[in-house]
């Protein structure tokens, strides 16, 4: 365990260095997730503009599970961003045989490899968002509130990352999955804003299909009272390790067949 | 004609590129879809929670085949033509294009015609499918939207002209920077709010709605959508269609220039 931290370290530093040398990506990187993530706020405002709530949610309630959405979704895009590179090239350029020489985990070595700053452009406009939001409907969090609230965000973590994971294992299979990671990364959009405007067979594949409720709209509903507090938080705890486990399956299966072609 | 014989085959190759690639390109065109299907949700909470019918002009009705009408035309008229150009300076295959006895502007336009031809196949049709069935479970309805084609294609064809020299410009910025990724983000974000791919440019506040009908961005998705809808008519209409061909000339004259300018310091540098 104190190897793979030391060894995290080591990877952090090294993935800094060569930002640091593309500092320009980085600031425009940084910046258009900041604008993306701002851009649903501003659409949020302006059709606000016209209608008193939206379906029984007010304003600042819609704001707060927006801006909760993001910060999952922020963490993970720090932290587990190489995944997508596995889909784009790594596999595709035979890249991949790489960490099979290496004494340690080869997922390990993957996730470390890449920390990518971009995140906190969603993460900044999230907890940005939850702050105003917070303010806005005179609610504070109690400290028990407050620690749940902070399981199911890393609950989401995992959600992200073990349906990422999934997806991107898929490149074992076909080389190139990106197509597919994004196509699961637009049905996570859904999750920004309450799910009750959807019909019932969308809500069923938030919830049950491609869990992304449990990242934004149980556990920010259960924050705000509109759901038990236990249950919200609980099953985005629930369904980030049930992710996780998913994710990590098909990663096996996916290594198998690599190494079954191979060689 | 010879030409067109001579540079067919550019849009024959993006063609069978983008059918190799099947598979791939549905799920990134169905990611995109999905994009319209959450805000057609929201609207329609939107239109749910609101007393009137209509926003800032804007019927229910109005409003879908505004989100259908906009996603194909973007699909339609958005070729990547910066993304080709952008890859070819990357991996040095520029250089075999600049001494073969091509119009390289024109082989990337018949490229993009390849992407825009699959495009308005898979994505067009089924556009153009949706909003006929959709017009025909509304008939009667008194918001029922009425469809301005021939004001529509012509709108289309500038948008198509502005997108594809704008995009070259685009492309072009690979010449001078390494930081395309990050560029062509920022710019996706900037185009998706000022062509009216978010939200109609009406629910901007005053000023901002004024300026944005100025910009580029809203000559590429906005107008042929809103002409589409007949919310452009008479002397307003007549007014958009000029901002945007002015516009198209604009990019156009600049995406030659450009070209020139880059390839004279490309071959100084060459030696």
């Amino acid at each position: 365990m104190g190897r793979y931290r030391r060894l995290y370290v080591r990877y952090m530093a090294q993935h800094l260095k060569g930002l640091m040398s593309y500092r320009v990506d980085f600031w425009f990187g940084l910046l258009s997730f900041l604008l993306n993530q701002g851009l649903g706020i501003l659409f949020i405002g302006l059709v606000f503009s016209s209608i008193p709530s939206l379906q029984g949610w007010s304003f600042f309630e819609v704001l707060f599970i927006y801006g909760f959405a993001q910060i999952p979704r922020g963490l993970d895009h720090i932290f587990f961003d190489n995944l997508w590179i596995l889909a784009w090239r790594i596999v595709a350029k035979g890249d991949f045989d790489r960490y099979l020489l290496r004494p340690v985990s080869p997922l390990f070595q993957l996730i470390a490899e890449r920390f990518q700053p971009d995140g906190f452009g969603e993460l900044l406009t999230g907890l940005v968002a939850v702050g105003v939001a917070l303010v806005g409907l005179h609610l504070s969090l109690s400290p028990p509130a407050l620690l749940l609230g902070l399981l199911a965000i890393l609950g989401g973590v995992f959600i992200y990352g073990g349906v990422k994971l999934a997806f991107a294992s898929i490149a074992f299979w076909t080389k190139f999955s990106q197509s597919w990671l994004f196509a699961a990364y637009r049905v996570a959009d859904f999750a920004m804003y309450p799910i009750t405007i959807y019909g019932k067979g969308l809500r069923f594949v938030l919830t049950f299909v491609l869990p992304f409720a449990f990242t934004a709209y149980f556990p920010a509903a259960a924050l705000l009272g509109k759901e038990g507090l236990l249950f919200g938080t609980g099953s985005a705890i629930i369904a980030g390790a049930a992710c996780s486990a998913a994710g990590y399956l098909v990663w096996r299966l996916g290594l198998r067949a690599y190494e079954g072609a191979g060689n | 004609m010879s030409l067109l014989r001579r540079y067919r085959l550019f849009t024959r190759n993006a063609l069978s590129r983008l059918l190799t690639y099947r598979a791939n390109v549905l799920l990134f065109i169905f990611g995109n879809i999905l994009q319209t299907v959450v805000l057609f949700y929201l609207w329609r909470a939107v239109f749910r929670s609101s007393s009137s019918a209509a926003l800032k002009g804007f019927s229910f009705p109005e409003m879908v085949v505004y989100l259908i009408a906009s996603t194909a035309t973007i699909q339609l008229t958005r070729s990547g033509a910066d993304e080709v150009i952008a890859d070819e300076i990357r991996d040095g295959a520029i250089a075999m294009n600049l001494v073969r006895p091509i119009d390289y502007r024109l082989r990337v336009l018949f490229d993009s015609f390849g992407t825009s031809l699959y495009n308005f196949a898979f994505v067009g049709l089924p556009a153009i499918a949706a909003i006929a069935l959709l017009l025909g479970l509304w008939k009667g309805e008194p918001a029922m939207p009425v469809l301005h084609i021939p004001e529509f294609l012509l709108s289309l064809a500038l948008a198509f002209a502005l997108n594809f020299s704008y995009l070259f410009c685009f492309g072009l910025v690979a010449f001078v920077t390494t930081n395309m990724w990050g560029m062509s983000r920022l710019e996706m974000v900037v185009a998706s709010l000022f062509s009216g791919s978010l939200i109609p440019l009406v629910f901007f506040p005053g000023w901002l709605r004024e300026l944005s009908t100025f910009l580029p961005w809203a000559s590429m998705g906005y107008t042929p959508v809103m002409a589409l809808l007949g919310k452009l008519q008479g002397a307003s209409l007549i007014g958009a269609l000029g901002i945007e061909a002015a516009w198209a000339l604009f990019f156009i004259w600049l995406s030659g220039w450009a070209w020139d300018r880059l390839v004279r310091r490309l071959a100084v540098n060459g030696g």
